[in-house]
């Protein structure tokens, strides 16, 4: 990792400013100073606009109402406009810090380019309930020590969750499905970057922020 | 008429008649005398028990009202029993209507600090228990028990939609089903290429999965709802278990009240519903004051819902001793307490514990002095204390409130029963006024005590009494002993301010200066004692000081811009004396009368009546001697007399009728041309029947003329003349009386006017003999033939009047 000495440089990924709004809300826990530097990164998928509109098909909220799928035409319209409020609300969470916000039109399979030099990167997931749940620590060491373990517990702490330490096997994702979680921290600090469908995996069964903690190369 | 002996101007009181020599041998004696009357009413109003016997106080100052109401009421308070306690305590239901309860004697901070140790004790018990792993545990497990529903909710929905080829999509609005084709989303194109029975079987499937997501979706508000629920239930079961645990330790005394214990059940309820309060408090006061166990968290505000607002407690030996309370400035407020308000952001903004207790709170059971001048000086305060009196109850109602121009938010706290006994202390005139203008008085305050301002002095008694009351009043004043001569000079000055040689004044106050000042000047002459010289001095430096106006005045009529005659006899003419009163002190001085005659229509012109500078008695004096004058006097002719009567040289108003006898005499003399004597005054008012009555100030006005006589020369002829009924007034100055036993002045009682004219013209008055007619040669024969001719006069002329009319 770089730049511990000053505060950690944290970027916030998500697909959207809803996905993100969990992990804004860690951040915005932590204290101030644990964070120099933050970046946000928007990843707009093209599969958005690129999957079959069907005429029953709806947008299904987080409040559980069904909603008519906005025009193929609108989609830019809205994509945008969901890009300005994220940026918006980066900068508001990150107050006098530095920070920046980049748009892409990738996905996760391209989530080594982003997250370079970055100590730390949040993919953002929504959550749907506020029901209280957990921090789970994945990690290689069954009693984890150094800086990932104590951002762990700081995350924990701040979010007045207990904190759940999880071996990275394979049977990770079928074990975080079904767990109430506040946030999973991956543990990435001397093991390389999942691979982008890994992650994915993880993120889909997890259903929350998945923090990755990267080592000093990054 | 002779004039009296020197014995009669000042009789004197003996000090060999005293049985002591100084006041030091006197036994201590402060009991009142003279005022059994107002005492005995005092005694009635404090020991009576039924309401409204309140007292009125009347009398002048210094009679020794407070000193004798506060003895009495606390001989009375000390058998009454202890009045109960009184706090005010939050209202969990309507705060704004704060509870008054009510505590046996002494109760009331033993509630205040019994509360403060329960919430001190809470704010420590409360937050260890919500962070004892116990609880913790607890929270978790339902934590986790709602959260897996939801999640594996949603975990069976994601795996019905993958095992069905649906893959969910997160975008901006929510979630987004879609097809997949080889664990990859199905684009666009390629679901084109699908027979169009697959694509409506796809179509189906993801219409369904939709509403199954809406449903899981759905559920999340209902579950975090249940959940909030069970966790309030585990925290008032958590919370309950530690507050009643500690209320049982509550002090057993104070919860066998039935009030006090159904607060503290009030109390417990609370707590428990807010329990957030004492861990707010303990998370938000980690910095500064004492730590842990020591810090007093009943300080915090955020605890003021528990706090005890004491308005009122007693403590006293065997439960006896109702209070006997002053209020010497007693404003609306200070009367029945008021509700404080602090600013909040801009708004004033108040609670319980800002009601501050009044005068009749802590008087409550007892009784209460006012000064009743000072009570109706103050704006709504006795508005306020009879309607307190009426209800029985003391309610707080702020001046604002009263004339509606509060509008922030106010309490209106529970009414506190009333029982006390009001003492108002005022003068007679307030107390006059009170009964004629305000209807309420005489209900309120049934009983009166009126102070008398004078006791008799019929016997030695009397004197040895007021003898000890002074010795008992130097001891308390810390003052030098007075020697039995020095006492029988304060009880002679005694009887001076009484106005009456058989009276003693009553006004201690007056006395008790005139004491403190011969104190003074025993010790700058190193005296141990008082003496009689002291007392002297005193009087002496006080008229002194006071007595400015009155040398002014001498001096102007020694210098003859006052004209004054004090020897030789003047034809209408006379001295008159009147006094003047400056506060408490008074002088007397001479002026001059004169009256003027002529034929008329029967019309006596009192020309300080027609300036309008004579008062009501001054005119009403003056119309008597017009009856006198018509009934006496040729009363077989019309009353053909113009008379003019003026007090010469007066500038300012004159009322009173105490000069009608010196105006009756200058008429007479104008009348029956007789001069009259200059270097005799005369003072007293006079009846239609020729009567000379008693007048005030007898004293002062002879010492007057005295001065302006001494000034030019006492000549042995002059003196005074003084109704017969002043005599035992009579308390005249060293002076006075040494002059008079060297026959150099005299003081003349007179009973009639004719007794007087005579003395002051030195010619008979003359009485009516067998034929109706007064000698000859007597004043009055004289007057009556001049008024007989004024008559004839006036026939005379009418007649001339009607014949040159006819012949015209």
């Amino acid at each position: 990792m770089t730049g511990r000495s000053g505060g950690l440089r944290v970027l916030i990924g998500a697909e959207s400013l809803l996905d993100a709004e969990p992990a804004f809300r860690l951040i915005d826990r932590l204290s101030a100073r644990d964070i120099a530097e933050l970046g946000g990164l928007l990843l707009q998928a093209a599969e958005l606009a690129t999957t079959p509109r069907l005429a029953r098909q709806r947008v299904v909220t987080p409040a559980g109402v069904l909603a008519p799928l906005p025009p193929a035409s609108s989609a830019s319209v809205w994509l945008a406009s969901d890009a300005n409020r994220f940026r918006t609300r980066l900068a508001a969470v990150a107050g006098a810090r530095q920070w920046r916000v980049d748009v892409e039109q990738r996905d996760l399979d391209h989530i080594a380019d982003f997250t370079r030099g970055w100590d730390v990167f949040i993919l953002g997931c929504r959550l749907t309930h506020r029901l209280p749940g957990r921090v789970v620590l994945v990690s290689g060491e069954p009693v984890p020590e150094g800086e990932t373990a104590r951002f762990a517990r700081e995350i924990a702490r701040s979010a007045g969750a207990d904190l759940t330490v999880l071996s990275n096997d394979d049977r990770l994702p079928a074990r975080l499905t079904r767990l109430p979680m506040a946030a999973v921290i991956l543990d990435c600090a001397t093991a390389p970057l999942p691979e982008p469908s890994r992650l994915r995996a993880i993120v889909d069964a997890a259903r929350c922020p998945v923090i990755v903690m990267q080592g000093p190369s990054g | 008429m002779t004039a009296l002996p020197p014995e009669k101007l000042r009789p004197r009181c003996d000090p060999s008649s005293l049985p002591f020599r100084t006041t030091d041998e006197l036994p201590d004696h402060s009991d009142l005398i003279g005022q059994d009357r107002a005492l005995e009413a005092i005694r009635l109003s404090a020991e009576v028990t039924h309401r409204d016997f309140n007292l009125f106080v009347l009398g002048p100052s210094g009679t020794g009202r407070h000193a004798a109401i506060e003895e009495v009421l606390k001989a009375q308070s000390g058998q009454r029993p202890l009045p109960v306690d009184w706090v005010y305590v939050n209202n969990f239901d309507a705060p704004h209507k704060p509870r008054a309860l009510s505590l046996p004697p002494g109760h009331a901070p033993r509630l205040r600090a019994a509360m403060q140790d329960l919430v001190n004790d809470l704010a420590r018990d409360l937050p260890a228990v919500f962070e004892s792993d116990e609880y913790q545990t607890q929270r978790r497990a339902i934590d986790q028990e709602y959260a897996e529903k939801q999640e594996g909710a949603m975990s069976d929905f994601a795996d019905a939609a993958r095992a069905e080829g649906v893959a969910l999509l997160r975008t901006p609005m929510g979630f987004m089903l879609t097809a997949l084709k080889d664990g990859e989303v199905l684009k666009t194109e390629d679901f084109g290429k699908l027979p169009e029975k697959e694509q409506d079987e796809i179509e189906e499937k993801i219409a369904r999965l939709q509403e199954d997501l809406a449903d899981v979706l759905r559920q999340a508000p209902r579950l975090e709802r249940a959940h909030a629920k069970r966790i309030e239930q585990l925290n008032a079961e958590t919370a309950a278990r530690t507050v009643s645990s500690r209320i049982e330790e509550f002090d057993p005394t104070l919860r066998a009240i039935k009030a006090v214990s159904d607060y503290v059940l009030e109390v417990e309820q609370d707590i428990i519903a807010h329990a957030d309060l004492f861990l707010q408090a303990v998370a938000q006061g980690g910095d500064g004051g004492f730590p842990g166990p020591l810090r007093k968290f009943h300080e915090d505000p955020a605890f003021d819902r528990y706090v005890v607002n004491v308005m009122v407690s007693h403590s006293g030996k065997d439960g006896k001793g109702a209070p006997v309370e002053t209020e010497h400035t007693p404003t609306l407020d200070r009367l029945v307490g008021r509700i404080e308000h602090v600013s909040q952001m801009g708004s004033l903004v108040t609670n319980f514990t800002m009601i501050k207790p009044g005068a009749l709170h802590r008087a409550n059971g007892g009784f209460l002095m006012l000064e009743a001048r000072a009570l109706l000086s103050e704006p709504f305060a006795w508005d306020a204390l009879k309607q307190c009196l009426k209800t029985r109850s003391i309610n707080i109602t702020s001046l604002a409130e009263r004339l509606s121009m509060m509008s922030t938010t106010s309490l209106e706290p529970d009414p506190i029963p009333l029982d006390l006994r009001i003492v108002l202390i005022g003068d007679r005139m307030l107390h006059a006024l009170l009964v004629m203008l305000d209807p309420d008085f005489g209900d309120l305050f049934k009983i009166q005590a009126d102070f008398e301002e004078s006791v008799p002095r019929g016997d030695r008694e009397t004197d040895a009494l007021y003898a000890r009351l002074i010795g008992a009043y130097s001891r308390r004043e810390g003052l030098p002993a007075i020697t039995a001569a020095g006492v029988a000079r304060i009880i002679d000055e005694a009887a001076r301010r009484a106005e009456d040689n058989t009276r003693l004044s009553l006004r201690l106050g007056q006395i008790g200066d005139l004491v403190k000042e011969a104190a003074h000047y025993a010790k700058a002459r190193g005296a141990a004692r008082i003496e009689a010289e002291d007392i002297d001095h005193a009087c002496e430096a006080q008229d002194r000081r006071a007595g400015r106006i009155k040398d002014r005045m001498q001096e102007a009529i020694g210098r003859g811009t006052v004209l004054i005659d004090t020897q030789g006899a003047q034809i209408g003419q006379i001295n008159g004396l009147s006094v003047i009163g400056l506060g408490n002190y008074s002088f007397g001085r001479p002026s001059r009368i004169t009256a003027r005659v002529r034929m008329g229509a029967g019309k006596l012109v009192d020309i300080e009546r027609e300036v309008e500078l004579g008062g009501p008695l001054h005119s009403k004096g003056v119309m008597i001697l017009s009856g006198y004058l018509t009934s006496r006097y040729a009363l077989d002719v019309p009353f053909s007399l113009h008379a003019s009567l003026v007090f010469e040289q007066s500038y300012g108003g004159i009322d009173g009728d105490s000069a009608s006898s010196a105006e009756l005499y200058a008429l007479l003399s104008a009348l029956s041309e007789a001069p009259l004597e200059q270097g005799l005054a005369v003072t007293g008012s006079v009846n239609q029947a020729g009567e000379v009555q008693a007048i005030g100030g007898v004293n002062e006005k002879i010492e007057g003329f005295f001065e302006t006589c001494r000034a030019r020369g006492l000549t042995g002829t002059q003196g005074v003349l003084i109704p017969k009924a002043n005599v035992e007034h009579l308390m005249l100055n060293d002076d006075v009386v040494a002059a008079a036993r060297e026959g150099k002045f005299r003081v003349i009682p007179v009973s009639t006017i004719d007794e007087g004219i005579s003395l002051l013209t030195g010619i008979d008055a003359g009485t009516r003999d067998g034929t109706g007619k007064f000698p000859k040669g007597s004043i009055n024969a004289r007057v009556e033939a001049r008024l007989r001719g004024f008559a004839e006069t006036r026939r005379d002329f009418l007649r001339r009047k009607t014949d040159g009319g006819d012949a015209e």
